[in-house]
């Protein structure tokens, strides 16, 4: 059978007695066929069974397997290895989703992952006796969720979210997922509520930085990012959007549209903090902001006869 | 001499007009001829979307259907809006239930999008025709960091343009991760900046080069922030693509802009 050597450097940290975390490299024969769950697997049967991570299913249902090759999140019983060849050649470096919540080899803490699940209430919120015969949802009204129930919570796309690196409070994008499921469901009750829960400023929607990290990585294909627009456009179709620094960002951009046909970055980078007034005085000097009003683009007429008849639309 | 229409954007427009100048420089030298969309509205920058996503994907279409009305490929000079309006084009060509309702918004100005242009990065066009340029001052010698940003994944052109030039590819983790310039909370955003260029620097760059005029702002416009939010010496001079490519091909740093750059003390 053809194979190909490859060399795996792996994470190995044990948080009881390591001081710091070491890599271990081990030379193993791939075939074609192997997932990366085939290698952990050599690795504690063939060569070392104290190497520990976390696996079950082996059919990418219970989403626990979750690991990152080359910084790149991956579940290990779905990625192949000759694709990760193809990426990145014969050097691949296995981590946990997160070094930093290391608990022992691959194994991570996802305490603070769970946490957030649980404040988000993923439920459904319904009263059974509300409807006298059976709660029938049409097939149209099913489609709005939009495959976001299929989330494994494999914590994929939370570790990979550039937000929550350098912000913890971040919700995430699997709970911001989840809230999307239920808003979405024509048979929940607590739409208002959940709105409200991820309205809050530092924690919720508006403090996605938009990288679209978490729907490159979603091993279910979910585009948790499409979610969290969505959920921006129900809070504003709500009325949950209130004093939000951010979302007055976002009224900013629509009027600065209505009213050139473009996006004035400047005005933007401004908001949310005072202290970019020296950076604006500097954008002066260098030319790059226009003293005496902007550019428009043509026909500005039919921007804002659009704008104004798709307000309101889905 | 080939033609494509230019969808300019609001960054080239009106808070990096160096990208505008160079890409013009450029452009010429290789022989691309571009024709600008006068009537090219905003994409969204996600954030019209945000408001309304239906509203930003009509404004496309719209946008797109002067680039049909030109008659040849669109090409963009921002990340941003490559990754937004080519997004916008593979939904509606995949759903027809949406182009139509999106065309009866059209149909409200006298227009339609019949799905028929293609949306191309100029980027790639200059990474074609760069192969038969001459490199009169090549950048031996240079560790040359390509930041690609997060909405653009096709990295190969950059890092072939940076060898195109005679540079050094510096690797380095953060080339793919987020400028910060969409967080509206500028402390995060300028630590997201922070750890691009911390991690550039310790990589032994000399100069970071971008494809995308919201990054240069974050690392350029924004880089006395990022070293604050850094608590370290981030001092590196940040390019558009185009400003090193005409640099390369011998054009004067006048007519590239470079007055307006922030961080140039080494040129």
């Amino acid at each position: 059978m053809n194979t190909q050597k490859v060399n795996f450097k792996i994470f190995r940290f044990n948080s009881e007695s390591d001081y710091l975390p070491a890599y271990k490299t081990y030379e193993i024969d791939v075939c074609k066929n192997d997932v990366v769950l085939d290698i952990l697997n050599k690795v504690k049967n063939e060569i070392d069974g104290s190497f520990s991570y976390r696996r079950s299913c082996r059919h990418g249902i219970c989403g626990i397997c979750g690991v990152k090759v080359n910084s790149k999140s991956i579940l290990a019983c779905k990625q192949n290895v000759y694709e990760l060849i193809e990426q990145f050649g014969h050097d691949l470096v296995i981590e946990p989703q997160d070094t930093k919540r290391a608990v022992k080899d691959l194994i991570i803490d996802k305490s603070d992952y769970w946490a957030k699940y649980n404040s988000v209430n993923p439920c459904l919120v319904a009263k059974p006796n509300d409807c006298e015969l059976e709660n029938i949802v049409s097939q149209d009204d099913a489609l709005r969720i939009d495959n976001a129930d299929y989330c494994i919570e494999c914590g994929a796309c939370y570790y990979a979210c550039q937000s929550l690196s350098v912000n913890e409070n971040f919700l995430g994008p699997a709970a911001l997922t989840k809230t999307y499921r239920f808003t979405s469901d024509v048979r929940d009750n607590a739409k208002q509520d959940r709105l409200e829960i991820v309205n809050k400023p530092l924690s919720g929607i508006w403090d996605c930085v938009k990288c679209y990290a978490c729907t490159e990585v979603c091993p279910k294909g979910i585009d948790p990012m499409g979610k969290i627009t969505r959920l921006c456009n129900q809070s504003f179709a709500f009325g949950v959007v209130k004093d939000n620094p951010a979302a007055a960002s976002t009224s900013f951009v629509v009027n600065s549209i209505q009213n050139s046909g473009l996006l004035d970055n400047s005005g933007f980078m401004s908001f949310g903090d005072s202290g970019f007034m020296p950076q604006s005085f500097g954008m002066v000097m260098h030319e790059k902001i226009p003293l005496f009003g902007g550019e428009k683009c043509e026909k500005i007429d039919e921007i804002k006869t659009l704008m104004r008849n798709t307000k309101g639309e889905e | 001499m080939v033609k494509y229409a230019l969808f300019v954007g609001c960054s080239a427009k009106t808070n990096t007009p160096e990208l505008l100048k160079s890409v013009q420089a450029v452009s010429a030298k290789l022989n691309i001829e571009l024709y600008e969309i006068k009537e090219a509205s905003c994409c969204g920058a996600t954030h019209l979307q945000d408001y309304n996503e239906f509203t930003a994907l009509v404004l496309n279409a719209r946008n797109l259907a002067y680039a049909s009305k030109i008659g040849c490929e669109l090409v963009t000079i921002c990340d941003t809006c490559q990754f937004v309006l080519s997004s916008a084009n593979e939904r509606l060509k995949s759903d027809k239930k949406l182009l139509q309702s999106v065309n009866d918004k059209l149909a409200e100005i006298g227009m339609e999008y019949k799905c028929d242009v293609k949306v191309k990065a100029l980027l790639d066009v200059v990474n074609h025709a760069m192969k038969s340029a001459v490199i009169e001052k090549p950048f031996n010698n240079f560790n040359i960091a390509p930041y690609f940003g997060c909405h653009a994944l096709g990295s190969a052109e950059l890092k072939n343009i940076v060898k195109l030039v005679g540079g050094n590819v510096v690797e380095y983790v953060h080339s793919n991760s987020a400028c910060g310039f969409h967080a509206y909370n500028q402390n995060i955003a300028s630590q997201l900046a922070a750890k691009v260029l911390t991690d550039a620097i310790d990589q032994n760059a000399d100069i970071i080069v971008t494809s995308c005029p919201l990054c240069h702002l974050s690392l350029d416009a924004k880089q006395k922030a990022a070293q604050k939010a850094a608590k370290r010496d981030v001092k590196i001079p940040v390019l558009h693509a185009y400003q090193m490519i005409g640099l390369a091909l011998g054009i004067d740093k006048q007519t590239l802009g470079f007055n307006h750059n922030f961080t140039t003390k080494f040129f």
